[in-house]
């Protein structure tokens, strides 16, 4: 079987899965979990082969399926089915697999009622992630964004906690009043292009888009920077809510809280990087300009989500909650090294981007573990843990320290870039404010360190503590709690692979990144010096203006 | 205009529908039954939409008031569709002794909208737009007997009586400008228009007015705020079946009878008739929305809903008016008919529910529906979705086409006054999508996140199929649209030609002209 195939059949056996749940569900439980974990399992199979062949130091887009969808070539509107995989989506591909065992691990036992119904939406939500990281067409991405919005508001409506219908509601609604918005850009985009560049006819190719957008602006007469800004906007609209940035998060912790634990893995492991990765695929290539106006104020507000996640964290008694909050700070990291707009910052976004769906997923799965161990997740109910379970403290303290960047592990490789990618924004800028946000980005890790270790020693360190048999929310009597079990094991054991992988052998990672982040990198680069130079000489003018009055 | 032969033989398929609505009237005295009836009027339609198919190899002459543009052939299929559909959900839910009358109404109903779907000519338009209305009135007081139901019907009776006389009154006007009642074609209303300035204190300065007349009469078809108040009232009163037409039928007329007069024939007005338009897209939506928010009774949130979606194709209708072959006409018919689909689907699931002796009416009605009727909460989640207009449903390719439109105007018209309106026509369909989404997704959360409840909902079969046949086809067309969008990029086309070949000819006329006088 070739590339091409292959990838197609990675993105549509969890849709075929799907469709056959609708009839296997009715058999119960048992059948449905254990076809789910086969149907995943393939799909990672058949992913992680295609992620295995991809090559390194091209920025081609690999294993490209082309056909036509909506419209032909020549016709008005030309929507292509257009899939491939290049640097940016490629390691985001293979987490979305990978994760989904997991998803389908943790929810081995949890999920009891209407089991089919559930494993039919896991798998559909697996076949929209993987198919936003995939799509090379416009409109194809915007399905398949959208789309993975219905099958996670079933998840947390039905088999969420108590306040699960709202969470559901807000988080949907949420969502999608941005992406409307960025839908309003993307056509702008679109038609934009068609009208200035290509004679009316409406084209969705991505690539396409993105390099006659460029070569319109490198030739002088592309879009005007107001424009740009306009859609940016729009843009913005839908990818900053769904990162989720700075004021915008409101929903995220209540959807994280109140979700089934796989719910929490995949939203939190997968979803989450549609945003950034949106603003890296279309924002930032696609329009240069405004993205360097924007740039200080997008800092600024993931710098400000970095403190506030982590302050907010630190003041959390529910160990979800906290974890959810951490994401709002780690996302702000992704984001900090993404608009730094120079090589090194983009790659430790993007490669912080796989980080943090590994840690946090992670996170998650555990805190869902101890769930079913205890019937809660208030810290101050839990304490020494490490003695009762010390596999699943183990996994707990590795999870952490990838999360909290030690050096060793995956989270420090990102975080060093993205901080270095800073500074170096913050050095070679005369403006001051940059360093002031590489400095409070600082600060933002050693908080990070103070609530993710402060939760660990609380939880799993010092003398026992345990809810009573007897309170309404503790584990029934007579129950023995065990460590982790096979099943536990082989959900985590993956993710703990990478956290260590990556920690130990970046290159391999970043390699397969680097040239499409670079191509990335130039266009912003090249845009963002040509406008300084027009604001300095608007500048030097206007100081001559003065000097002559 | 002239009616010969040949016209007799354009309107056969129509004529075979009246025919036949008769003979039903007739028969139903002798023999009673829902099905005998029921399957006479299916195979009835399929006749008719036989003719139509052939209609199109054979003819393509302008024949008396009749047209023969695709987007005729559009309408009339939507409409054969629509009232097969429509016989199956009445068929079954109405009671038995009146079960052929409703059917044979139902059947002069549809031949109104046909007619409107090809109507060239002013009183030939007016008259088919009564052909919709007058059924409506029957139709309503059929389906059933309390105080509620009498209050509707009477309610919309007088309303849709205004109306007319308001749409009718327009129209005059037109013909007082013009001159002729022709609307498309060599020496026809849009021909003379063309050339007529609307500012010139002459006969032109009432088009705006003519404007303005027709939209207020047509608007109430189509439940455009601010001719909307009328629509939650009478939903609630009707019957979960009748409700459902009155959603979808009269407004498919409203929208083509706008196309076709104020979009098509009447170019000198169009700068003023897409600024009214749009504002009242703007409002229509909004109002639509918001309102529904807060309603308890599916039928009242659906007819709010419908308010809502009425903005949603004014959009198209703007877009169609501020510039030529913009897509704008193809959009809201492409949203027209995803719109009916799915508002189709969900009133024949609400009238599959129903029984003898209870009505599904109010949204707790339906919690735990997931449990106790998995396909028929499966069907409404997914018309639900389509006109919340997520992907990959139906109705996320009708938002497309209307934002494609809006956005192009934006981005391609050249005064800046136009491209900042079409703008905020753009962002405030997108913002009102999103308020849309939460009383759609309200609805899903109830039957699928509440517990079930004890309830004996009934067994229709007819409403059940055409559910089943709706939600199938919302996802279908969800996944390959392409078909509709060839149909409906084709059908503006065509009906624009005939405007073309119009101008071409006026301008080929003008030169003639001012080479003679040399």
């Amino acid at each position: 079987m070739n590339e091409q195939t292959l990838l197609l059949v990675t993105i549509f056996l969890p849709l075929a899965g799907a469709l056959a749940m609708l009839q296997l569900g009715r058999l119960g439980q048992q059948v449905a979990r254990r076809f789910t974990l086969l149907v995943t399992l393939a799909t990672f199979a058949a992913a992680a082969y295609v992620v295995a062949k991809f090559p390194t130091g091209s920025s081609a887009v690999y294993a490209l399926t082309n056909v036509p969808w909506i419209g032909d070539e020549g016709s008005l509107i030309n929507i292509r089915f257009q899939v491939g995989l290049d640097g940016l989506g490629v390691w985001m591909f293979g987490l979305s697999a990978m994760l989904m065992v997991t998803a389908v691990l943790v929810s081995w036992e949890a999920i009891k009622d209407r089991a089919g119904l559930f494993y039919g939406m896991l798998l559909l939500l697996e076949f929209g992630c993987l198919g936003v990281f995939v799509a090379r067409d416009l409109m194809l991405f915007y399905v398949f964004f959208e789309f993975t919005l219905i099958p996670l508001f079933f998840l947390i409506g039905i088999w969420g906690s108590e306040d699960r219908r709202y969470a559901a509601i807000k988080f949907f609604i949420f969502t999608l009043a941005g992406s409307v918005l960025t839908f309003v850009g993307l056509l702008a985009i679109v038609l934009w292009h068609a009208t200035n560049v290509n004679d009316g006819l409406l084209t969705f190719s991505i690539p396409q888009l993105t390099a006659d957008l460029q070569a319109t602006l490198s030739a002088g007469n592309g879009m005007s920077p107001t424009l740009q800004l306009w859609i940016f906007a729009a843009l913005f609209a839908g990818f900053a809510i769904k990162v989720p940035l700075f004021p915008v998060h409101t929903w995220l912790p209540l959807a994280h809280v109140q979700a089934p634990t796989a719910g929490s893995v995949i939203l939190a492991g997968i979803l989450l990087k549609i945003g950034t990765y949106g603003f890296v695929r279309f924002s930032i290539p696609m329009l240069p300009n405004a993205a360097a106006i924007a740039m200080p104020w997008i800092l600024w507000l993931s710098v400000l989500g970095i403190v506030y996640g982590a302050l907010v964290a630190l003041a959390q008694t529910d160990i979800k909650r906290l974890i959810a909050y951490s994401s709002v700070s780690h996302l702000g990291f992704c984001m900090l090294g993404l608009f730094a707009f120079n090589p090194l910052g983009l790659q430790g976004g993007a490669l912080q981007m796989v980080n943090h769906g590994l840690s946090t997923g992670g996170l998650f799965a555990i805190v869902g573990m101890l769930y079913e161990r205890y019937h809660t997740r208030e810290i101050s109910q839990l304490g020494g843990l490490a003695k009762r379970v010390p596999w699943l403290a183990f996994f707990m303290l590795l999870f952490t320290f990838s999360s909290i960047g030690l050096p060793g592990l995956n989270g420090f490789v990102g975080e060093v870039m993205v901080l270095v990618g800073m500074f170096q924004t913050a050095w070679s800028s005369d403006e001051s404010q940059f360093m002031i946000i590489a400095v409070l980005a600082v600060t933002g890790v050693v908080l990070g360190a103070w609530y993710m270790l402060w939760l660990v020693q609380r939880v799993f360190f010092g003398p026992l503590k345990e809810p009573s048999h007897h309170a309404g929310t503790g584990h029934a009597e007579g129950e023995a709690i065990i460590d982790m079990t096979w099943r536990e094991f082989f959900a985590l054991a993956p993710l703990a692979v990478f956290v260590v992988w990556i920690g130990i052998q970046p290159s391999l990672f970043l390699s397969r990144m680097e040239p499409t982040l670079k191509t990335v990198n130039e266009q912003v680069a090249s845009q963002v010096a040509a406008d300084e130079s027009a604001t300095m000489a608007d500048r030097t003018e206007e100081e001559q203006e003065t000097s002559v009055r | 205009m002239y009616v010969d032969l040949d016209t007799i033989k354009l309107l056969w398929p129509e004529l075979v529908l009246v025919l036949l609505a008769t003979w039903i009237y007739i028969g139903g005295t002798i023999q009673q039954g829902r099905w005998w009836w029921g399957l006479f009027a299916l195979a009835a339609y399929g006749v008719s939409g036989h003719a139509v198919a052939v209609g199109i190899v054979e003819a393509n002459t302008v024949s008396g008031p009749l047209t023969p543009d695709s987007l005729g052939y559009v309408v009339r299929f939507t409409a054969i569709v629509l009232g097969a559909l429509f016989t199956l959900v009445l068929t079954a839910s109405a009671r038995k002794e009146l079960a052929s009358e409703t059917i044979a109404t139902l059947m002069l109903l549809i031949c109104g909208v046909m007619l409107v779907g090809r109507a060239n000519d002013l009183v030939f338009l007016f008259v088919s737009l009564e052909l919709v209305s007058i059924p409506t009135y029957v139709l309503l007081y059929l389906g059933r007997r309390d105080r509620a139901t009498s209050e509707a019907t009477v309610k919309y009776f007088f309303l849709s009586v205004l109306s007319s006389a308001v749409l009718l009154y327009g129209l005059t006007m037109l013909y007082g400008v013009a001159g002729t009642t022709t609307l498309v074609g060599p020496g026809s209303i849009q021909s003379e228009l063309q050339s007529l300035s609307v500012d010139a204190g002459g006969l032109g300065s009432l088009t705006p007015v003519a404007l303005v007349l027709i939209i207020a009469g047509l608007g109430f078809k189509m439940a455009a705020v601010p001719f909307h108040f009328y629509a939650p009232d009478v939903y609630q009163g009707a019957t979960n079946a009748n409700a459902g037409l009155l959603a979808v039928v009269p407004k498919v007329a409203g929208v083509i009878a706008l196309i076709r007069v104020a979009v098509i024939a009447m170019p000198n007005v169009a700068e003023f008739a897409w600024h009214v338009t749009l504002v009242l897209a703007l409002v229509t939506m909004t109002i639509g929305n918001v309102c529904a928010l807060w309603q308890q009774n599916l039928r009242r949130l659906m007819a709010y809903s419908s308010i809502a979606h009425a903005g949603y194709m004014l959009i198209g209708v703007a877009v169609a008016m501020a510039m030529e072959a913009s897509g704008g006409i193809s959009g809201t018919l492409f949203y027209l008919l995803v719109y009916a689909f799915g508002s189709l689907g969900m009133f024949a699931a609400l009238a599959s529910l129903g029984s003898d002796e209870q009505e599904v009416s109010r949204l707790e009605q339906l919690s735990g529906l997931a449990r106790s009727r998995p396909f028929v909460a499966g069907a409404i989640a997914v018309c639900m979705f389509s006109l919340a207009g997520i992907p990959p449903l139906a109705g996320f390719w009708g938002k497309f086409t209307l934002f494609t439109g809006a956005v192009r105007v934006a981005t391609d018209s050249g005064g800046q006054a136009t491209s900042v309106w079409f703008a905020v026509l753009a962002v405030g369909g997108a913002i009102n999508a999103a308020i849309a989404a939460v009383y759609y997704l309200r609805v899903v959360a109830v039957m699928y996140f509440q517990p079930s409840r004890e309830a004996n909902f009934g067994t229709n079969v007819g409403a059940r199929v055409v559910m089943l046949f709706a939600a199938v086809l919302v996802v279908a067309l969800g996944i390959f649209p392409r078909s509709i969008f060839n149909a409906t990029e084709h059908a503006e086309s065509s009906a624009l030609r005939e405007k073309v070949a119009a101008q071409t000819i006026q301008r080929l006329e003008a030169i003639a002209t001012s080479q003679q006088v040399p």
